[in-house]
This record gives structure tokens, C-alpha cells and sequence, in this order.
């Protein structure tokens, strides 16, 4: 299996780096990178065969230092978001597990993340969302817990967004209502973060239209055109996970397991057989199922 | 019933609309509550203050800068080792209305929690660590939550705690618990009560299974702080253990008060506020409060000097008296700093002593928890020297080498 090898891979890869005797990563790119994040949507234990391990240990490597990297590291925090699989009755929200420093100079709590996301996410059908930040906009100049996954209720379920990329924070802002702002209020609320008020501009045309592909692809297209904002991101309600790719030195990966009942997505690829996501496209995937629309 | 003056529930609407409340005033900080298993009913209606938006949550008006809700339960999938933390940033009420992020945890925690901790957010340096974000209050760490309710000075405690040469342990620990608000290696930025909760932690991995006694040992380092006079080091810890309360201000101790009693599902209710309605005890200034689960309250003073601690400086125990004695900054040149505390409004006698058992210098000295500089005496050559603090039959003692 392609996964299996690229997850023993990196898992045999990673001490190296961490202790200097590589001198070029594996999968290493020129390009001049700020955040990077993954989703991965799976059926019941269908990320049980090192896909997340793998999926995490490529965010992981990308919080090295610099001279281990041919890119600048992302080191301004990491984040976790998943759904409980199975549900529980008592939990409604998704969980969120945050990090302020590097992931690898926070390993022990990295590694708990990890492990608490395979006993209580991958045992059924379930949606985990992955990040490790370079601070663009935001308080502290980076130095608290990743601001993403960002968590918040929409039209009676839970989303969780995150995004890398950059954009100016107050003109989205400028286009949500007061009113909306009001019910969905940010947190970070005197120096915003741009990618929060990104999830607020998707949540309010996905309310206002009705529709999560026709909200996103609107509200993309807004964005898109607006100055120079680009943007990778992902969206999930915890059934469907969304991906936009609107960032052209950032690529973008997705890929299906061999039934297609999980499917990933990633700014970290994991080797063929990939896909690159088209510029300026919204793609949707579920177990057994993707899509995907232009919003250019 | 205890009216103890200091935070009540309605000072922030006090303030907010221009009145003058006597004996209250908000002070920074977080606004808490802290709940855990005890041992039977009492009369207090915690979970209607907690959603009623004319109870607890009007202290937004005054602690609007971020929200939390942590929670325990064996009801979780996680069982009862690990928290469920719930942040956010704003406040947690406006125009009477809760928020709906702020609203939701409430909900999912008040059915199942076991234990719990809620704070709303007050920022006590908002230079060091920016507002508008969630609450970092409580912490988080080796299956621990920790609340600091005070002020500490960040550039005091980031030099003379985190970074202090404190040994191998210290520095390995630091390794495995690096800082979520580390200011990037500002001096003068980050979070002081992360630090604080750090140095507890640390304390109870030195030496494991006395959380009280690591509270008692963590504070016993902050009182060598520079400008440690006029801090606050007001602390909740809790673990499925139980939870642990330390009240120990310096200055404007009436301005930071504790309060506790028992809720009417049997939990002890532990508060920075006087709720204004059931019954509830003081707890008076330096004294640590353990909250055993299902078991009554347990009391005791605070006398950090009296510890033997890992790091700077030394003192000599006299068991549970109220008279003990520190050092900081021997090896010295110059002056030492001088930490002590003596029953107020007495007197007593700080002496200065050779190996051999000569008295080569005397003052007296005025009574209470004090922190001092020390201008040793000119005439004093390089050497070895036991200060000496008497008061009527109690003695307290710690170490000093001049150096000239």
C-alpha cells in the first residue's frame, strides 16, 4: 500500500530531522510557505492504516527549524479539530486540541493529540481537521495556541474551518452583517485573525444562500477576486469535508484509499498517487463520494 | 454567612454605571468558579447562577475579555482523566444576552461535570499578553487545570523563574513543557500565570503526590520576586485528586478575595465573588484549602519560607509557627533580599550571627508578611553569617555569604 510505505517512511525520516543529520527533506519544496493543514474524512476505521499518522507526521516535519527546510517552518503553533466517533450524546461540540509552541519542540503534547484522535476519532465515520501555523494576523505575534481548527455552530450542527493563506481582515469583515457577527461573535476580537473572519464570511453566505457549495462558492469567488487573497482551506459539519484552492506557490493534495471510504487532503503531499486540486475550485469529498466546482 | 468585603457580583454593574459600591472594586484577573465532588448538599444553586444572566455572568461587565468552561466526567468517552476545555474570546454576556458559543458549553458541561472550573477574563497586563483571544485561563497540563487570580509582573517572573539557573531538572522540565504564550522570547511579553501554573507543576513533579505542598513551594519562589510585595498570588489547582485553593496576596488583599461553600449537588463551590445567596466561608489570606472529593475542607497556613526549596536561596522550618525567615541572593556583594513573616504587631529582632556563635549586628523589626531589601552592615567582612529572626521564643534562620 502507497500510504503504508509513505507512513513507515516518515516515521523513519522524522527522528533524523529532528536531530540535524538530514540536510534536505523528503518533500521539501521551493515554494514560500506560511501555514499547512490536512483533512481527512474516513468511514468507520478506515484511517486506521497509518493515513492520519502519516497525514500528521507531514505537518510535523514542517515545524523544523529552518535550516532543515528549503521553506520558511511553520512554527507559530499548532492545532487539532475532530468530531467523536462515535458520537456522544453529552458532547455536542467538536473537540479542539492546541498547541502555542512548534509541534516539534511540543512533541509529548503532539503525540497525545495524536493518540487521543485514534482512540476517539477513527473508530467511525468522522472528520479530522490538522494545522501548524506561521503567523500572518493575529495578537501576540503568534506566540499563543493556533487559532485553527476555528469551531463554530451553524444552522443547527458544528463546523470546523481552518486555512492557510492571507488576506486583510477588516474588509471581510466590512461584508458581514452586524446582526450575524452578533450570534456568531469572533474571538479574537481586537486584533483579528483573518482566517476567523474568513469562516465568518463563508458561515454567512452558507446561511444566506441555503446551501454549503452554493454559500462557499459565492463566497470564495467574492474573496477571490477581491486584491490578492488566497487561500487553501477546509470546511466539515463532521459528515462532508470541504477544500478550496485559490494559492498557486502552495499546492494542494487529495487522494481516496483504495475503496474511496476515506479521503484526504493535504498541503503536505504524501506521494502518488495524488492529485493536485485545480486553482480556483471547491471540492466536497464523503466516504464513497467527492465533487467538485469551479468558483472562478 | 460570611460578607467579607472585596469582588462581589455586582461590583462590574456597580462600576458600570458610575456608582460607588463600598468595599468593592473590580480587580484584574479572572472571575471564577471552581466546583468539585464533596460531601453533601448544601444550599446553593450553582447551576441557576451559572446560566442566569443575572448571576454570574455579570461579572462580564467587567471581565468581558474571554470566557472558559473546563469540565470532568466519567460520563465522557474520555473518562474522568481528562478535561474538556471550551474557550472563547469577548465576553460571555452582552445586552443580558449569553453568548451562544458561551451558552452551548454551559450546556454540555452542567449535566455531566464532576468537576469544573469557569472563568471570564479580565486581562492584569494587557501589554505583555494581548486581549481579544479565548481566556488562556485555566491552564491545562499533566492532566491539571490551574487559575492564577492576581498580578504578577511577566518581565520579574520570566527572569527570575523561567529563566533562572535552577539545574538540570528545571531545564529538563522546561524542555517538555514549553510555553503556549512564550512572547517570543520577549522578556516582557508573554503570560506570567502560565508561568506561575509551570512552576507549580514542576513543583509536584519534584515532589510528586503533595499537590499542596508544590502550591505552598511555587509561591515560597514567586515571594523572592522583585516588586513580589505588591503581587497576588491567588491559585486554583485542580486534578481528579481534587482541587487545591491558595490565597496569598501581598497587597490589596481585600480586593482579591476566595470564598466557599457547598452547592445543592453536594460539590464544594469554591469563588472570587460573593454570589450573594447561601452560605459561605472566608478564606483568610495565606491559607491553602484542600477540597478532598467527598470529603470536608481542609485548612491550613501558608508558610512558603518554611519549605525546603530546589532553587535559590534557603530557610529553616519551625514547624507550623507563623514566624519563619528567607534569603534570596546569597552568594552577595551587595544586599539580599528578605523574606519574612512574624505575627502582626509584634516585634522582634532580625540579628546577624558568626559560625562560632558571635552576634556581629542587631536591629529590630516590625511584625507581618514582608518582603525587604537588605543592606548588610558595612562593618560585616567576607565570610559565612546566620540571619536570625527572634520573636518571643520562635526562631527562624537561613544562611548568608557576603562577599567583598
Amino acid at each position: 500500500m502507497r500510504r503504508q510505505r509513505s507512513a513507515r517512511l516518515t516515521r523513519a525520516v522524522g527522528p533524523l530531522l529532528a536531530l540535524g543529520l538530514l540536510a534536505t527533506p523528503l518533500g521539501a519544496s521551493d515554494g514560500d510557505h506560511e501555514c499547512h493543514i490536512f483533512g481527512l474524512v474516513c468511514d468507520d476505521q478506515a484511517a486506521y492504516d497509518g493515513l492520519f499518522e502519516a497525514l500528521g507526521q507531514g505537518l510535523y516535519e514542517k515545524t523544523l527549524p529552518a535550516p532543515l527546510l528549503r521553506e520558511t517552518p511553520s512554527r507559530d503553533g499548532w492545532g487539532f479539530g475532530y468530531f467523536l466517533a462515535p458520537p456522544d450524546p453529552a458532547i455536542d461540540e467538536p473537540m479542539l486540541i492546541k498547541g502555542g509552541p512548534p509541534a516539534c519542540e511540543d512533541s509529548a503534547r503532539w503525540g497525545a493529540a495524536i493518540r487521543e484522535i485514534e482512540s476517539f476519532a477513527l473508530a467511525a465515520r468522522t472528520c479530522v481537521l490538522g494545522h501548524v501555523r506561521k503567523s500572518s494576523y493575529g495578537p501576540d505575534n503568534g506566540a499563543l495556541p493556533d487559532p485553527h481548527p476555528f469551531a463554530d455552530s451553524l444552522m443547527g450542527r458544528w463546523w470546523l474551518f481552518q486555512h492557510n493563506g492571507h488576506m486583510r481582515p477588516d474588509s471581510l469583515r466590512s461584508w458581514i452583517p452586524a446582526a450575524f457577527l452578533a450570534r456568531h461573535p469572533v474571538d479574537y476580537d481586537e486584533v483579528y485573525v483573518d482566517s476567523e473572519v474568513f469562516f465568518r464570511y463563508c458561515q454567512y453566505e452558507i446561511e444566506r444562500l441555503g446551501s454549503v457549495e452554493a454559500g462557499l462558492r459565492f463566497a470564495l469567488h467574492r474573496v477571490k477576486i477581491h486584491d490578492d487573497f488566497i487561500f487553501n482551506i477546509c470546511l466539515t459539519d463532521g459528515d462532508t469535508l470541504w477544500t478550496a484552492h485559490t494559492l498557486s506557490y502552495t499546492p494542494f493534495y487529495y487522494a481516496a484509499n483504495g475503496d474511496s471510504s476515506a479521503w484526504w487532503a493535504s498541503t503536505v503531499g504524501l506521494g502518488p498517487p495524488q492529485t493536485q486540486m485545480a486553482m480556483d475550485h471547491l471540492y466536497w469529498f464523503t466516504p464513497g463520494a467527492w465533487g467538485e466546482a469551479s468558483y472562478e | 454567612m460570611n460578607r467579607r468585603g472585596g469582588r462581589t457580583l455586582f461590583a462590574g454593574l456597580a462600576l458600570a454605571l458610575g456608582a460607588s459600591a463600598p468595599g468593592t472594586h473590580a480587580t484584574p484577573g479572572p472571575a471564577f468558579v471552581a466546583l468539585s465532588p464533596g460531601p453533601s448538599a448544601g444550599e446553593f444553586f450553582v447551576d441557576d447562577y451559572l446560566q442566569d444572566p443575572g448571576g454570574w455572568p455579570t461579572q462580564a461587565v467587567t471581565h468581558g475579555r474571554g470566557w472558559s468552561v473546563a469540565w470532568r466526567s466519567t460520563a465522557t468517552p474520555f473518562g474522568p482523566e481528562r478535561f474538556i476545555l471550551r474557550r472563547g474570546g469577548g465576553a460571555a454576556m452582552r445586552d443580558g444576552v449569553l453568548s451562544p458559543r458561551f451558552a452551548a458549553a454551559l450546556a454540555e458541561m452542567l449535566p455531566p461535570r464532576e468537576a469544573a472550573i469557569l472563568a471570564l477574563l479580565d486581562p492584569p497586563d494587557t501589554a505583555a499578553c494581548s486581549p481579544g483571544k479565548p481566556n488562556p485561563q485555566p491552564f491545562e497540563r499533566d492532566g491539571w487545570l490551574f487559575l492564577h487570580d492576581g498580578v504578577v509582573d511577566i518581565e520579574a517572573i520570566t527572569m527570575q523563574v523561567w529563566r533562572a539557573d535552577w539545574g538540570p531538572a528545571w531545564e529538563a522540565f522546561k524542555l517538555a513543557h514549553p510555553r503556549d504564550y512564550d512572547g517570543n522570547g520577549d522578556s516582557t511579553r508573554g503570560n506570567a500565570s502560565e508561568i506561575y501554573g509551570l512552576l507549580f507543576l514542576h513543583e509536584l513533579a519534584e515532589v510528586p503526590g503533595d499537590p499542596g505542598g508544590a502550591l505552598e513551594r511555587a509561591i515560597g519562589h514567586l515571594l523572592a520576586l522583585a516588586g513580589a510585595d505588591g503581587f497576588q498570588f491567588n491559585a486554583v489547582a485542580l486534578s481528579p485528586e481534587g482541587l487545591w485553593v491558595a490565597r496569598y496576596a501581598m497587597s490589596d488583599a481585600d480586593a482579591y478575595p476566595i470564598f466557599y461553600g457547598t452547592t445543592t449537588r453536594g460539590e464544594h463551590c469554591v469563588v472570587d465573588a460573593w454570589p450573594g445567596e447561601g452560605s459561605w466561608e472566608d478564606l483568610p489570606n495565606f491559607t491553602l484549602a484542600h477540597f478532598p472529593p467527598n470529603g470536608p475542607v481542609e485548612l491550613r497556613p501558608l508558610v512558603p519560607g518554611a519549605i525546603d526549596e530546589p532553587g535559590p536561596g534557603g530557610g529553616v522550618n519551625h514547624g507550623a509557627s507563623r514566624l519563619w525567615l528567607r534569603v534570596d541572593g546569597s552568594p552577595t556583594l551587595g544586599p539580599v533580599r528578605l523574606i519574612y513573616e512574624m505575627p502582626a504587631g509584634a516585634l522582634g529582632s532580625l540579628e546577624l550571627w558568626t559560625p562560632d556563635g558571635r552576634c556581629v549586628w542587631a536591629r529590630s523589626i516590625e511584625g507581618g508578611r514582608r518582603v525587604a531589601r537588605w543592606e548588610l552592615p558595612a562593618q560585616i567582612g567576607s565570610g559565612v553569617y546566620l540571619a536570625r529572626l527572634r520573636c518571643g521564643a520562635e526562631v527562624g534562620c537561613a544562611r548568608i555569604v557576603r562577599l567583598k
